[in-house]
């Protein structure tokens, strides 16, 4: 970018920016560059869904936006930017259960496009209901649950995730992006290690989660295509062999 | 340069200009320049030199082009560079333009359509050019419905994977045209599925004639095939579809 056309001040405020953001780049790269090329592989997996519900308009509305949270939450870890990487993950998780519910609610979908607020409906704290109530009646969530000693494994997961994440949007007190000692974004291990759990974590519900509930275009994709997904998306060994197990019993029916 | 660029530069250059030049003059024949041609391709993040080509030799501008590509990554890159062009698409074009709210479909019709699947990273698999084809079709069927004439360009990897005559016959003939009798109805045998790149591309080219036939088109056609590696071929074919004499006089 050419600078010299903008004012002093502008400039400034650009440089600075500029110094920071690529200090942190650096130092996040030089650490962990393997695993920033690793994680950098989980966001295009959207592309996978959008082309396997391409028919349905509620996922073509939303899966951009489910791509991009992903994407940007590994752009502003990459900078240093903890607190918004982590606030990424709470909307592309809120953006998928929404997504999920609205596929089956045209109506309701049509209203919170066109933002119209129903009480009780669409004004509600979340589009789905009270808790997660609706997730867990779910006939291939309760299939993938029973698997597990906890019988709503995956909904108890989502909550805490849903819950942790949560704190960097309401501002509480640990969630702060800065320090009483320093107020520059840079990188922190600590930090990092922390967003990374957190973005797998995310990552994983959401395509175990897209996986059970539209299992049946799911199962019509290519098996390399749908192999690649669980291995690089779902890195818990639990996690991966009961939906494996899910699967076969779903492909089985 | 990879493969694919120098494969797309050279169809460039012989095939796709040549004929969409000719066409220009066709369609817009008293502008020399800026003939503000609409335009749909399906194009690459890292080499979009067709756009920059129609562009340069005055046949369209970027705003009235609307470009696909399958990725969400590879269309922020292609925003980023191109900001003024149109893009849609987030998934392979073949699947999406089967589906009833595909979005393209208003915008129909153009005067270039450029379906260059071998731009979109075509996975090499059992069944991917049938799928291609009836991506094909369908897009023939909204240009007709809009009842407008164009030049088609239909690129492709053809390779070691077998052609299923019989699956895109019986996914076409179930578009139904009153009129019609069939795809490739000649009595030949369509069950064997054909493996030979040659015998592939002669079929290509009698199923595009046949396509145009079918949604009363005459169509004018010109191919080229490039060898890539393994023994696979880029295949292109340009299509001038124009109204039929006497189903515009009907």
């Amino acid at each position: 970018m050419r600078l010299t056309k903008f004012s002093p001040e502008m400039r400034e405020f650009y440089k600075t920016f500029e110094k920071w953001s690529d200090k942190s780049w650096s130092a996040t790269l030089s650490a962990h560059e393997k695993e920033i090329q690793y994680l950098s592989k989980k966001p295009p997996f959207f592309d996978f869904w959008t082309n396997t519900l391409s028919d349905n308009p509620v996922a073509l509305h939303f899966f951009p936006e489910i791509f991009f949270d992903s994407y940007m939450s590994i752009q502003f870890a990459s900078m240093g930017l903890y607190k918004y990487a982590i606030m990424c993950l709470r909307s592309e998780l809120e953006s998928t259960l929404k997504m999920i519910y609205f596929s089956d609610h045209p109506v309701e979908f049509k209203w919170w496009v066109n933002g119209i607020e129903i009480d009780g409906i669409t004004s509600k704290k979340h589009v789905w209901g009270d808790g997660y109530v609706y997730f867990q009646n779910l006939d291939n969530i309760k299939l993938f649950n029973s698997k597990f000693n906890d019988k709503n494994q995956l909904i108890n997961n989502i909550k805490t995730i849903y819950s942790t994440i949560s704190k960097y949007v309401h501002t509480s007190a640990k969630s702060f992006q800065t320090s009483q000692s320093s107020i520059t974004p840079k990188y922190d291990i600590e930090d990092f290690n922390g967003w990374k759990l957190k973005f797998d974590t995310t990552q994983e519900y959401i395509h175990v989660l897209l996986i059970l509930i539209y299992f049946e275009k799911f199962k019509l994709t290519d098996s390399k295509d749908r192999d690649e997904l669980i291995k690089i998306c779902v890195n818990d060994s639990n996690y991966n062999s009961n939906l494996k197990k899910t699967i076969n019993d779903l492909a089985n029916v | 340069m990879s493969e694919f660029d120098i494969v797309k530069s050279q169809f460039i250059q012989d095939l796709w200009l040549p004929c969409v030049r000719k066409c220009g003059d066709y369609f817009v024949p008293r502008k020399r320049k800026n003939k503000e041609l609409n335009v749909f391709t399906l194009t690459s993040d890292t080499n979009f030199q067709e756009i920059s080509s129609f562009i340069k030799n005055g046949l369209t501008k970027q705003e009235k082009i609307y470009a696909w590509t399958y990725s969400h990554i590879k269309r922020m890159r292609l925003e980023t560079e191109l900001s003024d062009v149109n893009f849609l698409g987030l998934s392979k074009y073949e699947t999406s333009v089967a589906n009833p709210n595909f979005r393209l479909k208003a915008h129909f019709p153009f005067h270039i359509i450029n379906l260059d699947y071998l731009c979109q990273e075509p996975r090499r698999e059992q069944g991917r050019l049938e799928k291609e084809l009836i991506g094909l079709e369908r897009t023939i069927s909204f240009q007709r419905d809009r009842r407008s004439e164009c030049v088609l360009i239909f690129t492709t990897p053809l390779n070691g994977h077998t052609m299923d005559l019989q699956a895109i016959c019986d996914e076409s003939d179930g578009i139904r045209m009153p009129h019609w009798r069939g795809l490739l109805n000649d009595g030949r045998d369509k069950s064997t599925p054909i493996s030979d790149n040659q015998q592939k591309i002669t079929i290509l080219n009698e199923i595009l004639t046949d396509f145009s036939g079918k949604y009363f088109y005459s169509t004018e056609l010109r191919t080229k095939s490039i060898p890539l590696p393994n023994g696979a071929i880029a295949y292109s074919s340009v299509a001038i579809l124009k109204e039929r004499v006497n189903h515009a006089l009907n």
